[in-house]
């Protein structure tokens, strides 16, 4: 837009009129006494952890059958780190291929919802494994590549992090980032379609062509002639952070976008540069896909100003876009933070079981609290392993989320 | 309480007012909404560590507060199309909120930007409104929105260049269907 247009354009923004408040100040601020009143803790009612008996002897006996039917079989590398991980994201094989069947997702709501103390012990009996949700980068000779999909509804990002133990990362980087929807692919059954596997749509990449200048802190993305973003916002809106989730971890700080004509990107018109900032504050919950194949992901969802907030979005069902809360409601959580390392407490821990969803909101946890700029979470909870974790230990943050491990 | 909230109402109460009006545009939203924002400000304000200023930490707080009301909006919106199944369709819904009078007395082209700053993304606008409505500095704006000096620049001219647009295709006649949030 010529420079004359814009002046122009801001002159006129600048004449738009004031809107004032018809109310009060001391209207106002009655109005938002009652409330805070209202809202203190003294007048809230907690809710208790009350499950009948008879409906937690039913939740064992369904997830008998449940587990019996659903789980592959999972191997854990006992290798124990001083980083309170005990495998690598590489030993956990079955992370992407845990189920191939619906009841699994049926069989953990009916175990959130139905499990008591009691049932929890016997239920890390059941349990053959858990799934970390959470990956991390810790093998020089296996490649690590952050890439991203949709979900379904293309309201939030799948963050996706390619494991690849035939190669390393310097040796594919820009294999992987030039065939990322292809590369996703790869785990899906060719005849299904990826949406209905997987429970997630593909990022509009086809026809991008991306090349990584790390020395510079660069990426160049060339756009293919008939290249066209689908329209809408909720889309376009995305791109940015999906490349910073994709480059940030590469140390890029800058995207230069080449050949973007007139309305190829629609409403982000032609831009030539973005600057790729950190993922930070974001509140991670979990996506579950109504796909029939028990795929689950840890998604970003809101960005918010505090701690408070992001534990407090993620207690936060969204159902209608298949993403529902890491935290279990009924969570009394205490958070002490000493530098770079944050630490949860549980007052009522004992409502925890040694399963699948206490593990996701540890790794939920875990991943919300990187983007606050953690490096290192201690967890105290009445056991002392997790899935992959040690929990006398303080547990670093992951490199990324949602591992798929190529074989 | 009173004194933090005191401090917080004359100091900005004025430019949180106009910037939560010209982000949800319904007189009553906007008092409900920032009722919310006072109330979130002074629940927090003992953890506010000071690392931004005052003003710009309450106009994060009401940026935050504004995109939960559009996500629940656009919930609510989703669950009557659900129901209703409307398919397609739905898309084509909006909110019509009409004119307030300090807009409507304004000649054509300014009643068009105000009614296209709905059509750019919640981006696009908070800055628009920020640097230009409220003449926020670029620096403000960015610890505003949490963002680098140089991403507030990179967003304000594509935000221009998309009401630009949006402003030509309304002169035609054409309908805005550049994605509003």
């Amino acid at each position: 837009m010529a420079r004359n247009d814009e002046d122009l354009l801001e002159k006129k923004l600048k004449q738009l009129p004031q809107f004032r408040d018809d109310q009060s100040k001391e209207e106002l601020y009655q109005k938002i006494s009652r409330q805070v009143e209202r809202e203190s803790p003294r007048n809230k009612i907690r809710r208790q952890w009350l499950v009948p008996t008879m409906a937690s002897a039913f939740g064992i006996v369904l997830l008998v059958l449940i587990v019996k039917g659903s789980f592959i079989d999972m191997q854990y590398s006992q290798e124990e780190s001083s980083s309170g991980m005990e495998e690598s994201a590489l030993s956990d094989e079955a992370n992407m291929k845990r189920s191939t069947k619906d009841e699994l997702i049926t069989g953990e709501q009916e175990l959130n919802q139905s499990l008591d103390k009691s049932s929890k012990e016997d239920s890390t009996v059941l349990m053959k494994a858990l799934n970390s949700k959470a990956a991390y980068d810790n093998n020089a000779n296996v490649a690590f590549i952050p890439v991203a999909a949709l979900t379904n509804s293309a309201q939030y990002i799948v963050p996706i992090s390619i494991v690849d133990p035939t190669s390393t990362k310097k040796e594919v980087l820009g294999e992987y980032y030039n065939s990322i929807n292809a590369k996703i692919k790869e785990f899906g059954n060719s005849s299904v379609a990826i949406e209905e596997e997987l429970g997630i749509s593909l990022f509009p990449f086809e026809g991008i062509t991306f090349n990584l200048n790390q020395d510079e802190q660069v990426v160049q993305l060339s756009f293919d002639e008939g290249y066209q973003m689908p329209g809408g916002s909720s889309i376009q809106g995305l791109f940015d952070p999906i490349l910073s989730i994709m480059f940030s971890p590469q140390n890029i700080k800058q995207a230069i976008l080449t050949n973007v004509k007139e309305g190829q990107l629609g409403n982000m018109g032609v831009i030539e540069e973005i600057q790729l900032d950190p993922l930070n504050n974001y509140a991670y919950k979990i996506y579950r896909p109504k796909s029939n194949m028990g795929y689950e992901y840890l998604v970003p969802t809101q960005k918010v100003d505090t701690l408070d907030e992001a534990f407090a979005q993620m207690r936060i069902s969204e159902p209608e876009f298949e993403v529902y809360a890491s935290i279990p409601e009924e969570t009394d959580l205490h958070v002490t933070t000493e530098k770079e390392q944050i630490s949860f407490s549980f007052s009522n821990a004992s409502i925890f079981g040694n399963d699948q969803t206490t593990l996701d909101m540890i790794d939920s946890l875990l991943l919300t609290a990187k983007s606050f700029g953690y490096r290192t979470v201690r967890f105290e909870l009445p056991f002392e392993k997790l899935g992959p974790y040690n929990l006398t230990k303080a547990i670093e943050v992951p490199d990324g989320a949602n591992p798929f491990i190529l074989k | 309480m009173r004194t933090a909230f005191d401090e917080f109402y004359d100091n900005y109460h004025k430019d949180l007012y106009q910037f939560m009006f010209y982000m949800v545009k319904n007189k009553h939203q906007t008092e409900d909404l920032i009722q919310e924002v006072y109330i979130k400000v002074l629940n927090s304000y003992d953890t506010f560590k000071g690392e931004s200023s005052e003003k710009t930490w309450l106009f994060s707080i009401a940026r935050h507060v504004t995109i939960d009301f559009f996500r629940k909006q656009q919930r609510k919106r989703n669950r009557i199309m659900d129901f209703f199944d409307w398919g397609e369709k739905g898309d084509l819904i909006k909110d019509q909120e009409p004119l307030p009078d300090e807009v409507a007395i304004m000649n054509d082209e300014m009643r068009r930007i105000y009614n296209c700053l709905d059509h750019c993304t919640i981006d696009q606008k908070s800055v628009i409104i920020l640097r230009f409505i409220q003449s926020f500095t670029i620096q403000e704006t960015a610890e505003t929105l949490g963002w680098s000096v140089s991403k507030v620049k990179t967003t304000q001219h594509r935000a221009m260049k998309a009401l630009k647009d949006l402003l030509e295709n309304s002169d035609r006649g054409e309908d805005f269907n550049v994605g509003s949030q």
